[in-house]
Formats: C-alpha cells, sequence, structure tokens
C-alpha cells in the first residue's frame, strides 16, 4: 500500500474499525485509542501491507490493541477488588426498550470474541477465513462461536420477552 | 468433515443453515437432529437470531463535537499555543478568512511540544498516549503529532523526519511550532512552520533552508492556522485576549 492509498482509505477504514471496536467494548475513548493505535501499527508497516489486505489489517490491529487494553483492566479490577475477574452480566432491559435496544443488550451478554465475530459477519459480511484471520482463529472456531453467539443472542432476546426478531 | 457429534454437531448445523453442506450430509444431520430434539432447538434458534445493523451514526475522529475554546481552557499550555498559532495570521490579515475548525491534533502537538519543559500532563493521560505515535506524514488526522514528535526527536539528536533541518541548539523547551505535512511527496510545501518563540528561530530556520520561505510564509496563514481556529466572533471572545494575557505569562517565564 501506498502513502496515498493509506491516506485515501484509512479515514473510511478507521469508521468501521470504531464500529468493530465499539461492538467488543462500550468505551468509546478505550476504542477510539485501539483505532488510533492501529492506524500507528498500519502506517509503520503500510509499505508491506497490500491495499486489500489493509481494512483487515487494520481492524485485527485495533482488536489486539482493545483486547490487551481490557485484560489490562480485568487485572487492575481483579487487584482493586480482591476477587476474580468479573464475569460479563447483563442487566434486564427496561422492557420499554424497543428491539434494537434489546438486541444491544443481548450483545453485551456474549464474550468479545463471539460479538467481534458477529460484527465481522453481518456488518463487513467478512468470509469465516477473513474473520479468523482477523481474530487469529481457524476458521472452524470462527463457525463454532458464530453459532453460539447466535444462539446465545436469541435465547437471550426469547428470555427478554421477544418472541419474533 | 468428521461425522456429526455431540463434539461437533454446532459445525454441521451452522453448515446446514447455510446451505453449505452437500444432499446427503444434509440427510444425515436431519436424522442426527430427529434424535436430538436440545440440538433441533438451537438450530431455530440459529436460523431466528436477528442479524446486526451497520451503524452509520459511528465516526472516527469526527469534526470536533463541541467548539474549540472548551478545549482549550482545558489544555493551558494549548491555550498558549493557539495564541502563538494566531500571530502568523493576524499579521496577515488572516482573521476575517478563518474559517470554522474541523481538527484538534496539531494543536495538541503544539501543546506538547511546548510543554516539553514539564508544564506536565500525566503520563497516563490521552495526550501522552498520543505522544507516542510518530510518523504520520499522510494522515491529515494525525499530522500534528507527527510534527510533535519530530521536534522530539531533533531535540534528542534523533533524524528529524521534517524536510527542513533546524539545529537542535535553536529549538528551546517552550518554542510554540507545529507542522502540518499532508503529504509524503509533498515535502517543503507541505511544511508549516505555525508559530515560534522567541520569535528569530523562524528567521533562523530559514536563513539555513534556501527556497524554503515562500512556502512557510503560504503555509503559516494558511492551512493549519485556518483549520485550528474557530470563526472571528468566537475567536475574538473566548480565545483572542485570554490567550494573549497567557501569552505574556509565558514570555515573562521565559524571560526570568
Amino acid at each position: 500500500m501506498t502513502a496515498k492509498e493509506y491516506s485515501h482509505h484509512t479515514p473510511r477504514w478507521a469508521d468501521d474499525a470504531l464500529r468493530f471496536a465499539l461492538r467488543c467494548c462500550p468505551s468509546r475513548p478505550d476504542c477510539e485509542d485501539a483505532v488510533q493505535e492501529a492506524l500507528a501499527a498500519l502506517w509503520q508497516c503500510h509499505a508491506s501491507v497490500s491495499l486489500d489486505k489493509g481494512k483487515s489489517y487494520l481492524l485485527s490491529a485495533a482488536y489486539r490493541s482493545l483486547m490487551a487494553t481490557l485484560r489490562h483492566a480485568k487485572v487492575e479490577r481483579k487487584h482493586a477488588d480482591g476477587v476474580g475477574a468479573s464475569v460479563a452480566t447483563v442487566q434486564q432491559p427496561d422492557l420499554r426498550f424497543d428491539l434494537r435496544e434489546a438486541i444491544e443488550h443481548s450483545l453485551q451478554a456474549l464474550p468479545e470474541v463471539q460479538r467481534a465475530i458477529l460484527q465481522l459477519r453481518d456488518v463487513e459480511g467478512y468470509s469465516y477465513r477473513e474473520i479468523g484471520e482477523t481474530l487469529a482463529l481457524s476458521d472452524s472456531q470462527v463457525q463454532v462461536y458464530l453459532f453460539r453467539a447466535r444462539v446465545s443472542m436469541r435465547k437471550q432476546l426469547k428470555e427478554l420477552g421477544y418472541d419474533e426478531s | 468433515m468428521n461425522q456429526i457429534s455431540a463434539d461437533n454437531y454446532e459445525l454441521w448445523l451452522l453448515r446446514y443453515a447455510e446451505g453449505d453442506l452437500a444432499p446427503e450430509e444434509r440427510r444425515a444431520v436431519e436424522e442426527w437432529l430427529a434424535s436430538h430434539p436440545e440440538a433441533a432447538e438451537e438450530l431455530a434458534l440459529y436460523q431466528e437470531a436477528p442479524r446486526l445493523e451497520r451503524d452509520e451514526r459511528v465516526r472516527y475522529a469526527a469534526q470536533p463535537s463541541q467548539p474549540l475554546w472548551p478545549v482549550v481552557a482545558r489544555w493551558s499550555a494549548a491555550a498558549a499555543v493557539i495564541a502563538a498559532l494566531m500571530l502568523p495570521a493576524l499579521r496577515m490579515g488572516g482573521l476575517a478568512r478563518l474559517p470554522q475548525p474541523t481538527e484538534e491534533p496539531a494543536l495538541m502537538a503544539a501543546a506538547m511540544v511546548a510543554e516539553e519543559g514539564g508544564a506536565g500532563y500525566s503520563r497516563n493521560s490521552r495526550i501522552s498516549k498520543i505522544s507516542r505515535i510518530s510518523s504520520y506524514p499522510s494522515y491529515s488526522g494525525l499530522s500534528g503529532f507527527s510534527a510533535a514528535d519530530s521536534v522530539f526527536s531533533k531535540g534528542e539528536g534523533g533524524a528529524p523526519e521534517a524536510p527542513v533541518a533546524a539545529p537542535a541548539e535553536v529549538i528551546p523547551s517552550t518554542s510554540l511550532i507545529a507542522f502540518d505535512d499532508s503529504g509524503v511527496e509533498d515535502t517543503l510545501a507541505s511544511f508549516s512552520l505555525i508559530a515560534f518563540e522567541p520569535a528569530d528561530w523562524g528567521d533562523r530556520l530559514l536563513a539555513a533552508n534556501d527556497g524554503a520561505r515562500e512556502s512557510l510564509a503560504q503555509s503559516a496563514g494558511g492551512r493549519l492556522v485556518s483549520r485550528l481556529l474557530p470563526d472571528s466572533d468566537q475567536l475574538a471572545e473566548h480565545v483572542v485576549d485570554p490567550l494573549r494575557e497567557r501569552l505574556s505569562i509565558m514570555r515573562n517565564k521565559l524571560k526570568q
């Protein structure tokens, strides 16, 4: 990728990367930091990254950075609380919420990697191979996680009273 | 793929749902599902699950969501820098033609330079994080940071990235400078000296770099300054006078 191609494509890719990061972590500042670090990483090696791989490189770098941040935060919480790392829980949404909000709530109950896979599959339209490359997983792992994510999400929605999706 | 079992049925069901199986494989899955109703229920859940939609509202490095001046108020060093940034524009009668601000990075870069002497931002702050970033000559949203790092590296004797070389000893710790480098190949023309302190720093820089004067002058009154400053009314009310005062204080400190 040339410097010009980098300049041309990264603003749009950065939007996608931020959208992806926000699926994995609700903290926008953390997500923006992760995207920023990913942009830095991509710039450092842009000459050796082909244009068609640029976006997945950016998303992958943002994901790694974000996961490192989240792991660090978990460790800090663990030390602060003197207990084991907290388990993700989802709060019961107000039943006045619409389906879209209920979907967001059910997403938050999923492990980060499953949310990331859903985003890459549904929104970015990535193939299993591309998702695997981005998240450093095998094709089979991606498919199993995707299956579990959809099943869990639908179960959660049913429990919240949304029988029709 | 191996024969369907409790260990791998999720893979089979996903591929079944997505139509990726051969007819004989589909029949095998259906036979297996007939004797595993809980798995059949999972398959139904999978198929009913909603697909996520793209949220077009999400933007990275969007326009500032608030006027520039409250940001300035948070960073006192940045405030002083803006005052300095204004000087070339004022000299060129540029205030009337300054459009709305669109970017903050170069401002922050300049703030970092100004704070090199130790005015202090937390090592854990976002500014500090950003300061690790270098080499963004072509990404406009981050060009300012690149500039700041370039200045630091010069001061520390590292190889300068910017095409106009300045001897390290003429860059004082409180130099107020920022560069706008909007293209890798676009060297001198894209290198903008926005403001400087002490006042003769720019002249000494130009003296060492024949041919740079015109492009510097054009840039100093144009691109970066115009991107940073709000319209003239806002500028007068919220920025100009308070920042002149701050700049004056900084100058007095320098003299002491």
